[in-house]
């Protein structure tokens, strides 16, 4: 083995110990896939993160609950990253984000993206008015 | 070893070991029944998540598809499909330990994705 490999090595085993304690939130990773800046006194009504496998398969799921001027702040900042008016009319990969969604819930914006070698991957950030949550879910296979 | 000096051709399961696989995902309460989605004439798809099983299943599948057929009030199981690769994400994407993990392996292994299939 070269030099090089052995410094790249060396490298990420640093890298991995030094991410072992790192933070992950709600927020960080709504802003990560999106770039929407959340408040943290936004509830979290529904927080899931696994992930672990090499190949980096896993998904994040979140809920958030807003107020009506938390709704109205949030509507806006969507509306400046040009999120779709709902109903959503892309085919979905799976039907996970459906049992989260209410028949009232036909009034909103959304943000899609899936993957185009893969697209059981995907990301969908939703802002309901009805029932006023924001719902992000990211899945990669 | 597949992805290491394979051409990218796609793996095709034997009946076998599509059985053992889909066995080991029902006795690990792997499926995710709330991904089940519905592709017509009582075809479904359904997420296996090998997060909690086995560290070769965990490793070798991650997440994966399953294809069944609904019939006479229970679902069997007709198909299997995963796509193995080591892509890298944006940075905040996945947990920064997961994410060291995926590029090392890509650097290290630097092979070719593959589909893995049933039937």
């Amino acid at each position: 083995m070269n030099n090089h490999k052995i410094c790249a090595i060396l490298f990420v085993l640093t890298f991995l110990f030094s991410c072992s304690n790192e933070e992950r939130t709600p927020q960080s990773i709504t802003k990560a896939l999106i770039g929407l800046e959340i408040k943290k006194d936004l509830s979290v009504i529904e927080f899931k993160d696994q992930w672990g496998s090499m190949t980096g398969d896993g998904m994040s799921f979140i809920v958030f609950k807003l107020d009506p001027n938390q709704y109205q702040d949030l509507k806006d900042s969507c509306k400046a990253k040009e999120f779709k008016v709902m109903p959503i009319r892309e085919s979905l990969p799976d039907s996970y984000i459906n049992h989260y969604l209410n028949p009232s819930d036909s009034i909103g914006y959304y943000w899609i993206d899936i993957d185009k070698k893969d697209d059981r991957n995907y990301c969908i950030v939703i802002l309901t008015e009805a029932s006023k949550r924001l719902i992000v879910y990211n899945v990669i296979h | 070893m597949h992805y290491i000096f394979g051409d990218g051709s796609p793996i095709h399961l034997s009946k076998k070991g599509f059985n053992n696989i889909y066995n080991t995902a029902i006795k690990n309460s792997a499926l995710e029944w709330n991904t089940l989605t519905s592709l017509g004439n009582n075809r479904y798809s359904v997420t296996a998540n090998f997060y909690n099983t086995t560290f070769d299943l965990k490793n070798a599948f991650g997440r994966a598809t399953f294809y069944l057929q609904y019939n006479k009030g229970q679902f069997i199981p007709t198909g299997f499909y995963d796509y193995w690769d080591l892509d890298s994400k944006a940075s905040g994407i996945r947990p920064g330990s997961a994410e060291s993990t995926t590029r090392f392996f890509n650097f290290i292994l630097n092979g070719t994705p593959f589909k893995i299939t049933y039937p």
